[in-house]
């Protein structure tokens, strides 16, 4: 496993947040990320596209929330106090990605990180950078602009 | 105070001085040789301390104009020469350049300035400018200031008080603060037009000095701006905000005030006092909100600012155009909040403008229509019920539209049956698409196409709305009317669900709630629409809770068994939401969605509720869009359009009303043109007939009872009329609530009930329904003795056969109409039958023509029965034109008066179509005019 004291010996490592949805791993690079928050209380917004699970204050700031699993196109478990928000903003407005939990921070070099393989649905696999073996599981990491590309961006 | 802070200083300074600048040369200009000294002195003072800061910062273009400028200002003063319309001219233009450079000092060495330079020295050197006249000033080499190498560098982005700087005494005790509300647009005093599109004078420098909107991508630049119509990060001075210092150290009272409040409320906690914390609340609660009060106050600014800016726009322009036009301002005291002033500021400029380019006619044409020569364009600002009304409005030749229509055709916008169904005002609003103008030219200074587009969804932005009144050959008024503030507004919460949601007050109309158990009748089915009887009017009624898909049960418990309504207007359509629960009402702070929700056109932004929570703040215009709540005869319309896709399914809608007690009958949807609900009263009965006012004159009013063996229209009741057209004329069928739509294949017992008005049976939602004959009725009531026009062979007529008129019948039959026969050719099927009906529908025979050959034989059998005839320029065979001249050279029809109907119309066709011998000539599109044609020339046809 990767900790920090292989950042002596890389020069291109990116530190990334590890976090689960339903059994997958996924990492997100943590420059994008504000921070990581309880999912709190949500309002729902009728009419919304179907990966916006509602909006939240958070200090005085309204935050877009958006379920990582429907966003992503994979199967999530039920909600539990484990959830998580990982906060990112987008051109000045504020997205929570809601995902089952939360993991660890992992410094990742970036020729450990293997093209995604063949077998992976296109969809999904036009949104990883590539795929991280962490000891015994694969880690997807997410590419830092497919994020932001909504369900409806791809339909258009 | 680095060199940056000093250049920022004499800019804001210079910005500040060169503000009324224009209006003061204006007032010059106008007073002629009897000048005022006072505002001739302000002027050149501005000139004078220009020329002094750029000297200092080498800002030699500058300086060198600002002295020519300071030159020329002073043979004014001296009287030399007195402040004509050139030399006015060159003043503008020289404090425009002055002003431009100001706002962008990085690109004064390269600004080019020898034209007006030249055209300065001209004026001063025509008048034996006295040597010694130089002396006022300092010539840019004589100017002592140190210079400072390194000064061209841009001021820094962040803008901090710079209050002590400010030379005039009379203004030292105003200081400057930085508005802090950067996302703000910020917009240039100057405003041009570029392709079109109205957009700030973003002079090269300007993003300089907003190295953050720069950094970020185009886009993030655009967050408050998806049209162009809003405006690039402006310069220095809208940044800065004046407020008194009375103001500030109010400010500072309140302050100290919130900050005792909270110590309170920190004992008070500590203590768990609840008396303290009682107090502590209220305290906190009464400074917060003259917290509020004092800081929307520095927000507000009059309207002025922006209403100065039109003399000059007007009299550049009229005198460009060679239009004399006089500009009246009422109002400009009237102060709203800063961002709405920056808001309104550029959708108004454009509408000034085109009410000089489009809307005053020239002298020439003002004359000829018996107009003064001067037009008028008067601005007005006012307040009104808690919003700010802005109406501008000239005496112009108004707006035609039929050709907003004929353009809108044109560009294929709106299809043609569109525009042949629109009312006069409907095809005004026509305006506000995108990709309309209706100028036929493109000049410069409007008309390209995009603008009134771009007004309306600016002042949507801020929550304005604008209606139009136009009378053609009399003038056109805008009136736009804006809430006084975007960043607070007061807004009724309520409950749907589990989620509650805030509704602006300005768009609610009133409250109601309807007792489930007692109220029932009051809502009803207009097919398959909802909608909401109050007092006389019917409103469309949404259901929020289906609207939106909100599925979580009603939480409002106890309060099941009514129906709580909220009656909103989105400025022209009111209409009726449902809620689960009226929580309270809040003042709330509105924050904006983000981008993934923005398209929700139901919500206008979201706000943080006392809780924590989030409520979502309703668009009622987005709610209309959604509900596709219209006025409910535009529903029967859309009926309408629904019978004809169901004619597979066999499928027919008829409207069902009351009548007599336990009565109900049906009526072809078809059949009906409104329905209307009026009073008992309403009723008039003249010489033994009922009528009643309706638009412009009377409607006769026939029952069921006249003819037909049933009871009257029950007297308990609220009476309904069914307006129709039946036998060339309009007629009203008095009927009772309650009136519904219904669709159903129809099973009709024409043996059982059958009679005179009713033409059988059937069962509709289990009860006997009789279906009443409206042509039968009409028919016999008016065949009483006495009542029949002499000469008329009436003969009846299904309502299936007056609907096959897409045929064309080419044989001369006889004519039966009340009003004798016109002709009508034209080629296209669609026109044809439109013109047809609406000419059928006031009376006439129409005898049709799909060509002028077909035509010209047509005409030739029907000699004596034809009065007129109503051609389309464009045929095959024989076109408009030529049949005219045909009709014309012959002795038999050269009387015969000729309408040309064509969607062409301009100058020259016209001109072609009076050659050929047309009596008048039209645009296709406009129904009323053609009737009112063929009635007045059938007359004098007739005589």
């Amino acid at each position: 496993m990767n900790t920090w004291n292989d950042h002596s010996t890389t020069y291109n490592t990116t530190l990334t947040m590890l976090f689960r949805i339903g059994r997958s791993f996924y990492g997100l690079d943590t420059t994008l990320i504000q921070e990581v928050v309880r999912v709190g209380n949500l309002t729902a917004v009728p009419g919304a596209p179907a990966d916006i699970v509602g909006i939240r204050n958070l200090r005085g700031k309204i935050i877009t929330v958006i379920d990582m699993a429907t966003h992503l196109g994979v199967e999530a478990d039920q909600r539990n106090p484990d959830n998580r928000l990982i906060l990112i903003d987008h051109h000045g407005d504020s997205y929570g990605f809601l995902v089952d939990s939360v993991s660890e921070a992992v410094l990742i070099p970036e020729e450990d990180i293997a093209p995604p393989t063949g077998n992976l649905d296109a969809d999904f696999a036009q949104r990883l950078r590539g795929l991280w073996r962490n000891g015994n599981e694969m880690v997807s990491i997410l590419d830092n602009q497919e994020i932001f590309c909504w369900p409806e961006a791809h339909e258009n | 105070m680095t060199d940056d802070d000093f250049l920022k200083e004499f800019t804001d300074e210079a910005l500040e001085l060169l503000d009324g600048i224009e209006s003061d040369l204006l007032t010059l200009e106008e007073q002629g040789e009897a000048l005022d000294d006072e505002l001739l002195n302000k002027v050149f003072r501005a000139a004078h301390t220009i020329k002094g800061g750029s000297g200092f910062f080498e800002l030699e273009n500058m300086t060198l104009l600002a002295h020519k400028s300071e030159t020329v200002l002073d043979l004014l003063r001296t009287r030399k020469i007195i402040a004509n319309d050139q030399v006015t001219n060159l003043l503008l233009a020289a404090f425009d350049q002055l002003r431009d450079m100001v706002n962008s000092p990085d690109s004064v060495s390269t600004t080019d300035i020898s034209g007006i330079m030249e055209g300065l020295e001209s004026v001063s050197s025509s008048d034996q400018t006295e040597p010694g006249e130089s002396d006022r000033g300092s010539h840019p080499e004589e100017s002592e200031e140190v210079s400072d190498p390194d000064l061209p560098d841009r001021t820094s982005g962040s803008v901090s008080e710079s209050g002590e700087g400010s030379s005039d005494p009379s203004e030292s005790n105003t200081i400057r603060l930085a508005d802090e509300e950067e996302s703000m647009v910020n917009r240039g005093p100057d405003i041009q037009q570029e392709n079109g599109v109205l957009c700030t004078n973003g002079s090269s420098g300007d993003s300089s000095q907003h190295p953050d909107h720069l950094s970020k991508p185009a886009d993030e630049s655009l967050k408050r701006t998806d049209t162009p119509a809003r405006s690039k990060p402006g310069n220095l001075s809208d940044e800065t905000l004046r407020i008194s210092v009375g103001m500030l150290e109010n400010l500072m009272n309140l302050a100290g005030e919130l900050v005792l409040s909270r110590n309170q409320l920190r004992s008070a906690v500590s203590k768990d006092n609840t008396h303290l914390l009682n107090s502590a609340e209220q305290r906190i609660n009464q400074v917060t909100t003259e917290l509020q009060d004092v800081i929307m106050q520095t927000r507000l600014q009059p309207i002025g600012n922006v209403f100065n800016k039109f003399p000059r726009v007007v009299r550049d322009l009229a005198k460009q155009m060679g239009k004399d036009v006089e500009l009246d301002i009422v109002g400009k005291e009237v102060a709203l909040d800063k961002t709405l002033i920056e808001g309104i500021s550029d959708p108004l400029m454009h509408m000034v403008r085109n009410a000089v380019d489009h809307g005053i006619e020239t002298t020439h044409e003002r004359l000829k229509a018996g107009k003064s020569a001067t037009g008028t364009i008067r601005i007005e600002a006012k307040h009104e019920a808690g919003q700010v009304i802005i109406e501008i409005s000239d005496d112009g030749k108004g707006l035609n539209g039929g050709s907003i229509a004929e353009s809108a055709v044109r560009k294929g916008l709106i299809t043609e049956q569109q525009a042949w169904e629109m009312s006069e005002k409907e095809k005004l609003y026509l305006i506000f698409h995108a990709g309309l103008s209706t100028a036929k030219a493109v000049s410069d200074i409007s008309g390209r196409g995009v603008g009134m587009d771009v007004v309306k969804t600016n002042l949507n932005r801020l929550n304005g709305q604008i209606e139009i009144n136009s009378e053609p050959g009399s003038g056109t008024s805008f009136r736009i009317k804006l809430p006084l503030t975007l960043a607070i507004i007061p807004s009724l919460i309520v409950l749907v669900g589990t989620e509650r949601f805030a509704i602006p007050q300005s768009n609610i109309r009133e409250l109601i709630s309807l007792r489930k158990d007692q109220d029932t009748n009051q809502i009803e089915y207009i097919g398959n629409s909802e909608v909401l009887l109050l007092r006389d009017t019917t409103l469309p009624l949404l259901r929020f809770r289906d609207l939106a898909g909100i599925d979580s049960p009603n939480t409002a418990g106890a309060h099941k068994n009514a129906n709580e309504i909220v009656v909103v207007t989105d400025g022209e359509i009111n209409f009726a939401v449902e809620v689960d629960w009226f929580e309270n009402t809040e003042e709330v702070v509105v924050k904006p969605l983000s981008r993934r929700l923005k398209h929700l056109s139901e919500y206008s932004g979201a706000t943080i509720l006392g809780d924590g929570s989030v409520a979502l703040i309703l668009d009622v215009n987005g709610l209309a869009a959604k509900g596709r709540v219209s006025h409910v005869a535009s529903e029967i319309e859309q009926e309408r359009g629904l019978d004809a896709d169901e004619e597979a399914s066999e499928l027919t809608s008829f409207l069902l009303f009351g009548n007599g007690p336990g009565e109900q009958f049906a009526i072809p949807l078809d059949a009906v043109g409104r329905i209307e609900r009026i009073q008992w009263c309403d009723v008039e009965y003249f010489g033994g007939k009922r009528s009643m006012k309706y638009r412009e004159g009377l409607l006769e009013l026939f029952t069921l009872d006249d003819v037909a063996n049933v009871q009257a229209p029950d007297r308990e009741a609220t009476p309904v009329v069914v307006v129709s057209h039946t036998e060339g004329k309009t007629i009203g069928l008095l009927g009772t609530t309650p009136v519904n739509v219904v669709h159903l294949e129809p099973n009709l017992n024409t043996v059982m009930h059958r009679q005179t008005g009713i033409r059988g049976s059937m069962i509709i939602e289990g009860r006997t329904t009789l279906l009443a004959d409206i042509n039968e009725i009409v028919q016999q009531s008016t065949t009483q003795p006495g009542d029949l026009i002499p000469g008329i062979n009436r003969t009846v007529k299904e309502p299936s056969d007056q609907n096959g008129e897409s045929s064309i019948s080419g044989e001369s039959e006889d004519i039966t109409a009340l009003r004798g026969a016109v002709l009508l050719a034209e080629d296209s099927d669609f026109f044809r039958s439109k013109i047809k009906q609406s000419i059928t529908d006031n009376g006439y025979h129409v005898i049709e023509a799909p060509d002028g050959e077909k035509a010209w034989a047509l005409l030739l059998e029907n000699l004596h029965q034809i009065q007129l005839v109503v051609t389309d320029v464009e045929m095959p065979l024989l076109d408009g034109l030529q049949l005219t001249r045909r009709i014309r050279s012959d002795h038999r029809t050269a009387t015969l008066p000729v309408i040309a109907v064509s969607s062409l119309a301009a100058d020259e066709d016209i001109e072609r179509g009076i050659e050929a011998g047309v009596t008048e000539y039209q645009i296709k599109l406009d129904r009323e005019k053609l009737l009112s044609s063929i009635d007045s020339l059938a007359e004098i046809s007739m005589a």
